[in-house]
Formats: C-alpha cells, sequence, structure tokens
C-alpha cells in the first residue's frame, strides 16, 4: 500500500488512530497496534515477501542479543560479519541477482537462465535499517533491543518501511519504550503528512504525468528546450515524490509519538554535488558515510578508492541496473573533483554561479537516473546538448508552458524553504504563530481535498478507446 | 515562549478536523450504496475483488480492492469534476488555446484479434489455412510499405505499431481536435488491405474507398499546424497506393468547401450528418447517381449534445459550449434489420434512427451506435446492392444511401462476424465502400479489423460465464484484474457489457465495443 491512496487515507489511517488512541491506552499494546497495522500495510502490496521481513527482523533481533552477549570477544564479530552476510545475501538475491547473472551474459556472451525475482517492496530500505542495528550494537552505540516485538515494530513500522527515510534503531530506542504525543506534536504530524500528500499527488503526480510526454516520448519528435523541459520536470517529480514521501513518513511518526531525523533539506539550493549530498536523502548518505565510508578509512586512506566503492554502491542502491552506477559514479566524480580543487573554486565564484552548476549537474544526473536504456538515454542526450539537429522549440512545449505556467511557478516555489522562513517568523512574533496555526489548519484541509480530487481522477477513465 | 490560547485552539481544530474528514469519508465510502457503472465515463467501475487465496497472493485481490474503492468513493463525479476545474487553473490559456494530454498508454503491440475456434465443423475445417493466409497477408503488407518507406527512421511494421491513440487533445476557441500522427507505413498498409479486397473480388465488385478528415484540418490556427500532421497528404498518399480499379472518393475538397457551416462537432470526435452530406454529394461522383438534395428530407435536431472529446478532457469550456445533433430523415421506403453480436443471421427490423438518442449519446442516432451488421432494404429493383465497410463516421453517411440502393449493408468492421467473401456472394453485393476517418485508416488495429473480414470464417463472441472462467484461468495478467472492462451504454438507457476475446496469447487481450 501507500500513502497516497484514498484507501490509506480514509480508511486504514482513521482505523489506524482510533484504535490507537481511544481503544487501547496502554504502551504495549499500542505498539501491538503498530505492528499490526504495520504488517497489515506491507501485506496489502506484499502478500508474500512479508515472510522476508519478518525473517529478517528474526535473524537480526537474534544477532542484536548475540553480539550484546558477547561484547568484547571474537564472536560478536563473526555475528556481525553472519549478519551482514545473511541480509545482503537476501538482497543481492531479490534486487541483484538477475542483474549480475544478465551483466555476465552479455560481457562473456553466455546465456546463463537469469534469476526473475520480483522486488519484495521496501527491501532495500530495511535491509539498511536492519544492518544499522547490528553494526551500532555492535559498536555499543545503542544496547541490543530486548524484545522481539519491540525491534519488530522498529523495523516494521509502516511509515518508514517501503520508501524511508532510512531510520536507526538508536535514534528511536527510546521512544520504543515509551512516547508522548502532545496536541501540538500531533497537529504538526499531520501538517507535514497533508504537506507530503500534496507534495507527491500535487506537485510529483503532475510532473511525472507532463515530463512522461518528453521523456517517454518519441525522440525523433523532440526539441532541444522540449528535452530540457522533460528533465527538469522529471528533476522536479523525483525530489516532491521522494521528499513528499518522507514528509509523510516524518509526519505520521510524530502523530504516534516517533522523531525521525528529516531526510532532505532543500537539496536544489545545493552550491555543491558534496553540498548537494548533505541535503538529499540524508539518511542514505550518512548510512554509506558511517557503515562504508568511514570503515574503509574514509580520508585518511586510499580516499579517492573509497569514494569509487561507495558512490558505485550509492548508484547501485538506486536500481540494479547500469544506468544507476552511472548516475552514482557522476556523483562520485563531481565529489572527487570538488575536493581536488573545484570546491574551493566554487566558493570563490559568485553564489549564482555554484547554483547553476550543481543545478546543471543535478539535471543533467536525473536523465542518467531516468533512462535504463541506454540508446534512448543517449539519443536523449544528444538531443538536450543539441547533437541531434532537433529544433530549439516547439508548439506543443509553449502550450504547456502556457497552460501550465502557474502551476511550474509554485512547484519551483516548492523547492525553497518557505516554510522554515515563516517557522522563524512566526518564532519571532507570536501573531504570526497564531496566524500560522490557523493557516495551518486551513492549508491542510485544501492539500487534502486537492489531493484527494487528484487521486479519485487518477481512476478516471473517460472510455479510452472511444474512438471511432 | 508559550502559546497564545487562540494558537492552541487552532491547533486543536487541527488535530480534530483532519481525521474527521478522513474517518467521514471512510465512513461514506462504507456506508454509502456502491455504484456499478458511470454514466458519465461510460464503464463499468471495478466490482469488488471476488475473494481467493491465489488472487490474494498474487496482489490481485488487495490493488482491485484499492480501485473499488477510489472507484466507488463517495462524490467520486463531482470531485473528478471538481479536479478537472482545479487542472483548468494550472495555467493560462494563451490564444484561447489548451493542449490536454493523456498519458501515453504502454502501447500494447496490436494484431489482429484472433477468433475463437468452436464454431461449426465446416468453418473449422477451413479455418486454420486462412489464418495462416491472412497472416501471410499482413506480413506481404509490412514487407511492402517498409520497402516503400525506407528513409522513415519510425517502425514500420504495422502489425507492430502501437495505435494511434488521442495521446493529446487540444481545444481551441470551445472546440476539441485531436492531433493527427499518422505514417505512411500505415497508410500503405491499409491501402494493401483494400486491394486486397480487389484483387480477391476481382471486377465484378466496384470498390469505393472514402476517407474522411477530422476537424483540425480545417480549424487549426495556420501557427499551429506544425502540431499536427496534414491528413490531406496521408489521404493522397493512401489514394496513391490503392489498386487503380478502386474508385477515390474525394471528400476532402467537398468538406473543404464548406468549412464554414457545421460540419464537426466540437465536443465530440464526429462529424456532423451535414459534414457526411458533403461527402455523401463527392461519393454520388463516384458512384454515378445524383445526390438528394437536403431539402427534400425532414430534418430533426437533437439537442444539447456533450460528446466524447468533454469526457477525454473535462474542458469546461467545452461543456460551457455544447453541441446539437441534426439528423436528416429519407421519405424513400425501406425496412432496416439490425444483427446484433452473435446473431450475424438474424436481423430485427429497427428504424434507422433512434430518435430517442440523448445526452452524451446523441450520435448513436445514426443507426443506433454500432453494430456489427445493419441492412436496408428498399423498394428500388435496380440491382445496386452496397455493403458499407465503416467505423462510427459511417454510421451519419450510410442513410444517405438509402435512395439510391436495392439493398445497403452496413458493416462495423470491429464487429462483424461472417466470412466477407461469402457475404458479398451470397447476397450478391456488387459494390463496396470502404469509408474510414483518417485516424482509423492510420491504426493498426482498425486496418486488421478491415483485413480479417475477407477472410475469417464465423465466429461467435464467447459467451459471458465461459469468458469469465477462460480468462481467470488462462493469464496471469489477466484482463479480470483490472475488473469490469468497459460497458456501453445504449441510447434506451440499457448497458452492453463489452466481450473478451478469448485470444490465445497471453495479453488478454480486450475488444472493446465502441459507442458510436
Amino acid at each position: 500500500m501507500i500513502f497516497a491512496s484514498l484507501f490509506f487515507l480514509y480508511l486504514l489511517l482513521p482505523l489506524n488512530l482510533l484504535i490507537y488512541y481511544a481503544v487501547f491506552r496502554r504502551h504495549v499494546y499500542r505498539n501491538f497496534v503498530l505492528i499490526f497495522f504495520s504488517l497489515f500495510f506491507y501485506a496489502w502490496g506484499e502478500p508474500v515477501w512479508i515472510v522476508l521481513l519478518l525473517f529478517s527482523a528474526s535473524i537480526d533481533y537474534l544477532h542484536g542479543r548475540f553480539i550484546e552477549r558477547h561484547r568484547g570477544t571474537s564472536l560478536a564479530k563473526w555475528g556481525v560479519i553472519s549478519s551482514l552476510v545473511l541480509n545482503l545475501s537476501i538482497l543481492f538475491l531479490f534486487k541483484y541477482s538477475g542483474f549480475v547473472v544478465e551483466s555476465i551474459n552479455m560481457l562473456l556472451g553466455l546465456s546463463f537462465p537469469v534469476p526473475a525475482f520480483r522486488l519484495p517492496v521496501g527491501i532495500s530500505f530495511y535491509t539498511f535499517q536492519t544492518i544499522s542495528y547490528v553494526i551500532d550494537v555492535y559498536r555499543g552505540d545503542v544496547k541490543a533491543e530486548k524484545s522481539y516485538f519491540g525491534y519488530l515494530m522498529y523495523l516494521s513500522l509502516y511509515f518508514q518501511l517501503v520508501a524511508g527515510p532510512i531510520v536507526r534503531y538508536k535514534t528511536i530506542a527510546d521512544q520504543i519504550a515509551s512516547r508522548h504525543v502532545s496536541f501540538q506534536d500531533f497537529s504538526d504530524g499531520l501538517f507535514r503528512l497533508t504537506v507530503g500528500l500534496g507534495k507527491k499527488v500535487i506537485l510529483a503526480n503532475t510532473a511525472g504525468a507532463l515530463g512522461a510526454l518528453y521523456l517517454d516520448g518519441d525522440l525523433s519528435k523532440l526539441s532541444v528546450a522540449g528535452a530540457w523541459f522533460g528533465a527538469i520536470l522529471y528533476t522536479l517529480q523525483i525530489y516532491f515524490d521522494f521528499s513528499g514521501y518522507s514528509d509523510m513518513a516524518i509526519g505520521l511518526g510524530r502523530m504516534f509519538g516517533f522523531t525521525f531525523s528529516e531526510n532532505f533539506r532543500y537539496p536544489y539550493l545545493a552550491k555543491s554535488a558534496t553540498d548537494f549530498w548533505r541535503r538529499w536523502h540524508i539518511s542514505l548518505g550518512s548510512f554509506f558515510r558511517d557503515y562504508l565510508y568511514i570503515p574503509l578509512g574514509g580520508n585518511r586512506r586510499h580516499q579517492f578508492g573509497n569514494l569509487f566503492i561507495v558512490w558505485f554502491c550509492t548508484g547501485l542502491w538506486h536500481g540494479a541496473s547500469w544506468n544507476f552506477v552511472l548516475w552514482g559514479l557522476f556523483y562520485g566524480l563531481l565529489i572527487t573533483l570538488e575536493k581536488a580543487f573545484l570546491g574551493r573554486w566554487l566558493e570563490k565564484i559568485p553564489a549564482l554561479f555554484s547554483h547553476l552548476y550543481l543545478l546543471l549537474a543535478v539535471v543533467f544526473g536525473w536523465v542518467l537516473f531516468y533512462f535504463t536504456d541506454f540508446t534512448r538515454l543517449f539519443t536523449y542526450l544528444q538531443v538536450m546538448f543539441g547533437f541531434a539537429g532537433a529544433p530549439l522549440w516547439d508548439m506543443n512545449l509553449q502550450l504547456h508552458l502556457l497552460n501550465n505556467l502557474f502551476w511550474l511557478i509554485a512547484a519551483i516555489l516548492c523547492c525553497l524553504p518557505i516554510f522554515p522562513a515563516l517557522g522563524k517568523l512566526a518564532q519571532r512574533h507570536p501573531p504570526v504563530a497564531t496566524a500560522g496555526a490557523l493557516a495551518r489548519t486551513v492549508l491542510s484541509a485544501a492539500l487534502l481535498l486537492i489531493s484527494s480530487t487528484m487521486l479519485v481522477g487518477q481512476s478516471y477513465n473517460p472510455f479510452l478507446y472511444y474512438r471511432f | 515562549m508559550k502559546p497564545s490560547a487562540a494558537h492552541r485552539f487552532f491547533t486543536l481544530i487541527h488535530c480534530a478536523l483532519i481525521p474527521s474528514i478522513l474517518a467521514v469519508g471512510g465512513i461514506l465510502a462504507i456506508v454509502l450504496p456502491k455504484p456499478t457503472v458511470s454514466q458519465y465515463e461510460r464503464r463499468e467501475l471495478t466490482p469488488f475483488p471476488e475473494f481467493s487465496l491465489s488472487s490474494l497472493f498474487r496482489g490481485e485481490f488487495t490493488s482491485q480492492l484499492d480501485n473499488y474503492f477510489a472507484d466507488t468513493f463517495p462524490m467520486r463525479e463531482s470531485l473528478v469534476k471538481l479536479g478537472a476545474r482545479l487542472e483548468d487553473m494550472r495555467g493560462i490559456r494563451f490564444d484561447e488555446l489548451r493542449l490536454h494530454e493523456t498519458t501515453p498508454q504502454p502501447s500494447q503491440p496490436e494484431t489482429p484479434v484472433t477468433l475463437p475456434e468452436q464454431n461449426s465443423a465446416s468453418s473449422q475445417q477451413s479455418g486454420s489455412s486462412l489464418s495462416v493466409q491472412s497472416s501471410a497477408a499482413s506480413s506481404d503488407a509490412s514487407a511492402s510499405s517498409s520497402s516503400q518507406e525506407t528513409s522513415s527512421t519510425a517502425t514500420t511494421d504495422p502489425g507492430t505499431v502501437a495505435p494511434e491513440q488521442y495521446n493529446s487533445i487540444l481545444v481551441y476557441q470551445n472546440r476539441a481536435m485531436a492531433p493527427f500522427g499518422g505514417s505512411e507505413a500505415m497508410g500503405g498498409y491499409y491501402a494493401s488491405v483494400l486491394s486486397q479486397y480487389q484483387q480477391t473480388l476481382g471486377d465484378s465488385v466496384t470498390i469505393y474507398n472514402l476517407l474522411v478528415p477530422t476537424s483540425i484540418e480545417f480549424y487549426l490556427p495556420e501557427k499551429y499546424q506544425s502540431m499536427t500532421n496534414s491528413q490531406k497528404d496521408s489521404i493522397d498518399y493512401i489514394y496513391s497506393q490503392l489498386d487503380a480499379r478502386i474508385k477515390r472518393v474525394d471528400a476532402y475538397t467537398a468538406l473543404q468547401q464548406h468549412t464554414d457551416e457545421y460540419l464537426y462537432f466540437a465536443t465530440d470526435h464526429h462529424w456532423t450528418a451535414l459534414g457526411a452530406y458533403y461527402a455523401y454529394t463527392a461519393f454520388a461522383q463516384q458512384a454515378g447517381f445524383e445526390p438528394k438534395p437536403l431539402s427534400e428530407m425532414e430534418k430533426r435536431t437533437i439537442s444539447p449534445f456533450i460528446g466524447t472529446m468533454y469526457n477525454q478532457t473535462q474542458d469546461a469550456k467545452l461543456l460551457e459550449n455544447p453541441d446539437y445533433v441534426d439528423y436528416y430523415i429519407t421519405d424513400t421506403q425501406h425496412t432496416a434489420y439490425q444483427y446484433v453480436k452473435n446473431s450475424p443471421h438474424y436481423g430485427v427490423p429497427i428504424s434507422v434512427w433512434a430518435d430517442y438518442a440523448t445526452g452524451g449519446n446523441s450520435y448513436s442516432v445514426f443507426l443506433h451506435g454500432d453494430y456489427p451488421l445493419t441492412r436496408i432494404d428498399t423498394q428500388h429493383k435496380n440491382g445496386r446492392k452496397i455493403m458499407v465497410v465503416k467505423e462510427s463516421f459511417g454510421n451519419a453517411f450510410a442513410p444517405y444511401l438509402i435512395p439510391h440502393y436495392e439493398q445497403v449493408f452496413v458493416v462495423d468492421a470491429r464487429y462483424f462476424q461472417l466470412n466477407g467473401e461469402q457475404f458479398i456472394k451470397d447476397n450478391g453485393i456488387n459494390e463496396i465502400l470502404f469509408i474510414n476517418n483518417i485516424f482509423a485508416a492510420n491504426t493498426s488495429s482498425q486496418i486488421g479489423y478491415i483485413q480479417r473480414i475477407l477472410t475469417q470464417s464465423e465466429w461467435y463472441y464467447p459467451t459471458e460465464t465461459s469468458s469469465s472462467s477462460e480468462s481467470s484461468s488462462s493469464s496471469e495478467s489477466s484482463s479480470s484484474s483490472k475488473g469490469g472492462g468497459v460497458i456501453v451504454i445504449k441510447p434506451d438507457g440499457t448497458k452492453e457489457r463489452v466481450e473478451e476475446s478469448t485470444t490465445g496469447s497471453s495479453a488478454g487481450k480486450v475488444t472493446v465495443q465502441h459507442s458510436s
């Protein structure tokens, strides 16, 4: 199931709130309510591979306990290794086995049967969560969870289960044991939820539908400006989609008393690729930093090799296809250059240019990210950079721009930190805060209404084959 | 800093309001009666899924339940309309022009529909050889068209080219128009299929081809013409490729001379009876008779009419400017028989015009919409018997032929269930008119249907019970999971379910009954 569906919003969520808050008072029961709803939520979209989630939760709960019992001995180390092998094997089997066999076949001209596992929803996210838990326990950063259900709740919590953020156990360990939710918390969470919903449904879905006309269309009819427009729409789509989802996860968390770390901090305002990755999908970047880059030796030993490995893995994590690897290595290259000399330049030149540099890199990066088909990727890039002899401008684009002008402006504005600015203002002026509380209520309701009309509209099917 | 009392009050309101909206929506969704059909969208809504363990484990049960919930959401139609309003506010209509896009459909390879085999024993004998023959012919056609079209970079195999969809619709000054794509490959395929008819039937049958341009050809301002391909070029190309014996009807020029008249609907993709009339005058030239003047016919009107283009775009401007449907009754004595689906040998007497057609279905006034076969008998014993092979544009046209023919057989290429060659012989048909709008003549599925008629053996749509059991067992990705399919709402308000053709292929393709 996904958050941006009528079934979740109008049935499952109110039911969950009702049972959680009105029926059960005791903390333990409330945790069971959350586990029940989380498993239901997951099983809704993944009725078979939920066993994998339960398996992962069980083995890592046991690994955690094992490591803690044998802390300081070599057994603890073996515990970590065993957990890593198990988790990464599962991830490899389901996510990468087909890709690897296919690549080997292509490289060596062989024809091994390609395994075709369907990727279980959220496996990339929860595998990383569980890895971070086991390593943190080993490092002594956090105590192992005593209760199996406590651990199961941490791993399966539906807010972040299917699309992140990658929540570390140590950040919410206390909240598993006890939580308190004030009205202010609940209201903050609700607002975050509706804002995320609006980002996903009003901005991301619209950008996606419009962008698909350019990205998935007939590339021989694409104009240069059209190619850029498509790439920019995808840039908007992926940000609003992903950050909207994180907002919803964080918002839902707050409504139930969890405080998740921020996952996005206005990434398109960055001034360098290094800066971008401190703002984009923060929980993933920090995961690779803490559990891969630094253990490899960070910037103390063979830094460039480490950067290569990290960015190769970052790319590959996003999907089992070479274009994601290319995309990851592209950032790896930029960040290496920035560490070498580019970063100092970028700080000296006017901010406008460093912003432009980053935006250009990001848009280019998303084009790499979008096309899993390399032929289409290269054709698209050729059109974008004027090597295909395509016209500069076309009439469809002009109409799309005009017909969506206000929406486009709104979408671009939503990439800017407007709410934080208003929040700061409110902190200084109480009347603004009061007005803000009212405005929030109205905005929440409006976003919910608009999103609902659009979600209803998605099943709108005006008799597609009516034509003759 | 402690928040003010008002602040806390608003926070409380917020906490109470949003969950209440969600809960009330959910309760209404459960307690309100659930519609099964959307009159507005002309389709059957996703039904509540049947539970089975296998559908649960395949994820079909839950995904259909999601669809069911969304399809039957309280006040869904109002919300959809509100959504359309909001969509209109996304930008400005420069030049009163707005471009509506439908998300590109995943293109399914279009192949002529495979036919069920459980027919009479006699037809089954020839069935296999015929199907081989037709597939060979289709690859012939693709070969010939690709050789003519070597310069084109596009896929030139008509068998695999995705059907020409209305990917976008332009609304210009309250008139909705679909940009035309079309390709020489498709046009060549169409021409080769018609030529195949002439070659098979020989000189004893006169074949006419009439291609109908659509409104975008005449009503889009010059500066936006780059958004659509020239229909004139496509028509000229097809005419240049046809067997020399086929008579080309120049409806284009006839229509072009009257573009200041009401030739096309603004909210619907069809032409009006007046547009069809001018095409009829062009046809009369080729067929060698004098067209009846409109003044000799009785004009009737249905109003208002808001057509398919509105359903597609939800464009408020279209809703504000409805169309009307004029139709012209001939005084020639005639009797018409309608052969519905799965009744290819037995027709029921019926009137040519369905006076009761209203609202969104007003275009069905002509021949009641699309049926496999409509036969019209007249008192003229002049020996002229014509078969009109058409899609829905032909519906408005066919009635004009009544005064000139002894018999008119109106055949809808998509649904006709008999062997065409045999049908032509049995009925002594000596003229065939292929009338297609230019989009249809560039759509592989439509061309495939026309090709199929000539060689197909008599076939039947599977009955409802057998089709559902077959589709659920045969293909995993069955269309049943999407629920329902399409419903055709007939002018009299009754509905007709869309049949699923039992294709042997995995796709579980749905043959859609088009409503006019």
